[in-house]
């Protein structure tokens, strides 16, 4: 030690001084380490970037502050660090934070839901919750968007799109049904996809129900793919007897869903969102359940709606293109009269070639419609009551042209198209009656024509010629033949069969040895010394066994 | 009483470190011990600056031994990490004051207690004070005796996180405020063993 006595004694001091300017001591590197892994412990959180978001939830049962974790595919991502009502008292602002993920990631089209046990006839879901209390699910899209920090929590658990693959379609329904969310969609019994949401369509005149068909099995979708709803049982009693056609137990109480497509998956995948119709059984025809898109219109007739029922066709060119939705009546503007209409649906999804239109819009695909039957009515065509049935007296309405009108304009009336009609004259059916008394005047014309005088001569003569044919020099050639054929010596050829099948059966008796054949006899005896041989020999292969030197020395003698 | 006596410095004598033995010194400044061959000082070497060094390093590991969690506790899928004032206070509000007392004074106050202790006795030392001199050898006494004991709470926590691991039902790790505890443990015992006691009685006049 130099400092010690360098204190005390004054002719050390230099060196005292010396020791002192050198300064730092390499003791002190051990709390410059401690500052730094402190430093490093206290500040590590602060400079993690941890993403904090807002979501808004109605109900937030069982989430806790600092408690509740947000997961991503059961994965923790963040916890719940604050809980607290909104201003008004209206919603709950849960405050996340996330750990171990991006920023970039929470984008706005994440979505955020409670998880909570869910019990149902389709199954059981967040069981796990019951142990671990309810947590938020999060399910960030895969690609990257505009970064977000409010939102708005789902009421009803969503579907993992990002972890999922897959395709959402709509469809379209006049009623639910048993369906329910989770309700299975099938394709030949399997199950590709369940029902994930459903609501009233914005008219509420349908029910649209959001199915999730999971990847590979979206490629089975295309736009001819039919949609039917096998919740119920079905009773047939038809010509070919009855017939019960039912899904599976769990359907018939949760509902379900099942489609096929025609022509197999080689058409291309419908867009995701598309709009189905969702048939009420497979078999179903189209004309009863097409209710995915109509337009309304209405048609006054001035002589009446004799006839007329709800549910008849509206035909044009043979084809149907909608349904009679309602018959009524009205006063006129003047309430000099009572005007009589008939409310009529008019369908596209009933033509062929209209379902490319499927994906498009409501609006688009109404204007379209309105623009047709402009173009109709330009034409000069006309919609008229027709009798469709001569038994019942039920009537449709046909849309036809009329050359010999003016064109009217179709006028509309709160968007309800008023289509121009034509009365189903007298003067109609006199032009009907001239028309089939002048068919019947055609017809009587040409059997007139028939030179019945002819025909008769013709047969005279024919007869005439069938006398001619020598019938008695032909039996005589038939007889003859006959008498030949007796000559056949049938008796004999007979027993020389019989001798030859005899042979035959002593030929496989000999081979029988059951009964004593030769041949088998002896192949007894062949196999007997076959099996004497045998054994002779195993009791050698034995014996030289235990005693090898027989080989040398011969078998010694007992 | 202790101005009476003559040091063993003033008369040119050093103990050995490890042996103890009493050497008369020469001069030079590198001598060692003729018994053992150990390096011999009057007082242990550069001690005022290591004592502070150490002293200094567990100061700095008391700021995160504190805010850290020490235990993290998973229960039932629910993580929750505890600091030290954290479990006092837990103690605290379910009215088991005792345990609460227990833990804050062996965890919180007796490092706190040591580390002030040991920067008194170094700023009067430094300082060549003659105050209290007595008083100063009996605190680095109880210092080095009571500072064993401020592990008790690392060894809870290691025993807890050895048999607490139930799976999913309940499952404690240690968490970064461990290390950093020990740290301050260790490195006031540094301090502590760095310091000669010696050096309270040598400046005097």
């Amino acid at each position: 030690m130099t400092d010690q006595p360098a204190q005390s004694d004054s002719a050390i001091a230099t060196a005292d001084v010396k020791h002192k300017s050198k300064g730092f001591s390499a003791i002190w590197v051990i709390p410059i380490v401690a500052a730094v892994i402190g430093g490093w412990m206290v500040f590590q959180n602060l400079l993690e970037e941890k993403p904090v978001v807002e979501v808004t939830f109605k109900n937030a049962a069982g989430i806790e502050a600092g408690k509740t974790l947000v997961k991503l595919r059961d994965i923790t991502i963040g916890k719940v660090t604050q809980v607290e009502f909104a201003k008004d008292l209206g919603v709950i602002q849960v405050t996340l934070e996330f750990e171990g993920i991006e920023a970039s990631h929470i984008s706005e089209k994440t979505r955020f839901w409670i998880v909570k046990p869910r019990i149902g006839v389709g199954g059981v879901s967040g069981l796990d919750t019951l142990l671990s209390g309810a947590y938020i699910d999060a399910d960030p899209p895969p690609e990257v968007g505009t970064p977000a920090t409010k939102f708005v929590g789902l009421e009803e658990p969503g579907n993992y799109q990002s972890g999922n693959p897959g395709t959402s379609y709509t469809l379209k329904s006049t009623e639910l049904g048993s369906l329910s969310r989770g309700s299975p969609i099938k394709y030949r019994d399997v199950k590709v996809g369940q029902v994930t949401r459903y609501r009233l369509a914005d008219n509420n005149a349908a029910v649209d129900i959001e199915v999730f068909i999971q990847a590979p099995y979206d490629k089975l979708v295309s736009q001819e793919t039919r949609f039917w709803n096998i919740s119920g049982v079905e009773i047939d009693v038809g010509s070919e007897g009855v017939k019960v056609d039912m899904g599976s137990l769990a359907t018939l109480i949760s509902g379900g869903v099942a489609f096929s497509t025609n022509d197999g998956p080689s058409g291309e995948q419908a867009r995701a969102g598309s709009i189905f119709n969702l048939y009420k059984s497979e078999t179903e025809e189209a004309e009863a359940a097409e209710v995915a898109f109509y337009v309304p219109m209405k048609l006054y007739f001035e002589n009446g709606v004799n006839g007329l029922l709800k549910g008849a066709p509206v035909e044009f060119k043979g084809l149907r293109l909608g349904t009679v939705d309602n018959v009524a009546a009205e006063a006129s503007v003047d309430k000099s009269e009572l005007l009589t209409f008939a409310t009529v649906r008019l369908e596209p999804g009933r033509v062929p070639g209209e379902d490319s239109r499927r994906q498009d819009s409501e609006e688009i695909r109404t204007k379209a419609v309105h623009e047709f039957m402009d173009g109709l009515a330009a034409r000069g065509v006309r919609a008229q009551l027709k009798t469709g049935n001569l038994l019942t007296g039920k009537s449709l309405i046909v849309l036809e042209a009329f050359p010999n009108t003016t064109p009217e304009p179709v006028k509309y009336v709160n968007g309800v198209a008023i289509f121009p009609t034509a009365p189903e004259s007298l003067a109609g059916l006199a032009e009907k009656a001239d028309e089939i008394m002048a068919k019947v005047n055609r017809i009587l014309a040409k059997v007139d024509a028939i030179p019945i005088t002819k025909i008769g001569n013709n047969l005279a003569q024919t007869t005439t010629n069938l006398n001619k044919i020598p019938m008695e020099e032909i039996g005589k050639n038939l007889a003859i033949a006959s008498a030949k054929l007796d000559e056949i010596p049938v008796t004999q050829i007979s027993n020389d069969l019989a001798n030859t099948l005899a042979s035959i059966n002593d030929l496989v008796e000999s081979l029988n040895a059951a009964q004593g054949g030769v041949m088998g006899v002896q192949m007894h005896q062949v196999l007997a010394e076959i099996t004497k041989a045998a054994r002779a020999l195993r009791g050698m292969a034995e014996y030289l066994e235990r005693h090898p030197e027989a080989l040398l020395k011969g078998k010694k003698s007992n | 009483m202790a101005s009476n006596v003559v040091s063993a410095m003033s008369r040119g004598i050093a103990g050995c470190h490890t042996c103890g033995l009493a050497v008369q010194m020469p001069d030079n400044t590198e001598v060692e011990c003729p018994r053992c061959g150990a390096e011999l000082h009057y007082r242990k070497h550069d001690s005022i600056n290591r004592a502070w060094a150490f002293l200094i390093a567990a100061f700095i590991m008391y700021i995160p031994a504190n805010t850290e969690p020490m235990m993290r506790t998973t229960s039932l899928g629910n993580t929750s990490a505890d600091t030290i004032m954290g479990g006092v206070i837990y103690f605290l509000s379910h009215g088991d004051w005792p345990l609460a007392l227990v833990i804050f004074a062996a965890s919180v106050m007796l490092p706190l207690l040591k580390m002030i202790a040991i920067a008194y006795i170094l700023i009067l030392t430094q300082r060549a004070s003659s105050e209290r001199r007595i008083e100063r050898t009996n605190l680095y006494k109880i210092a080095e005796i009571l500072g064993k004991w401020s592990m008790l709470d690392i060894f809870v926590v290691g025993l807890m996180a050895g048999l607490v691991q139930l799976g999913a039902l309940t499952t404690i790790a240690p968490g970064p405020a461990c290390i950093a505890f020990a740290g301050v443990v260790i490195l006031t015992m540094f301090a502590e063993m760095a310091f000669d006691p010696k050096l309270i009685w040598d400046k005097m006049e």
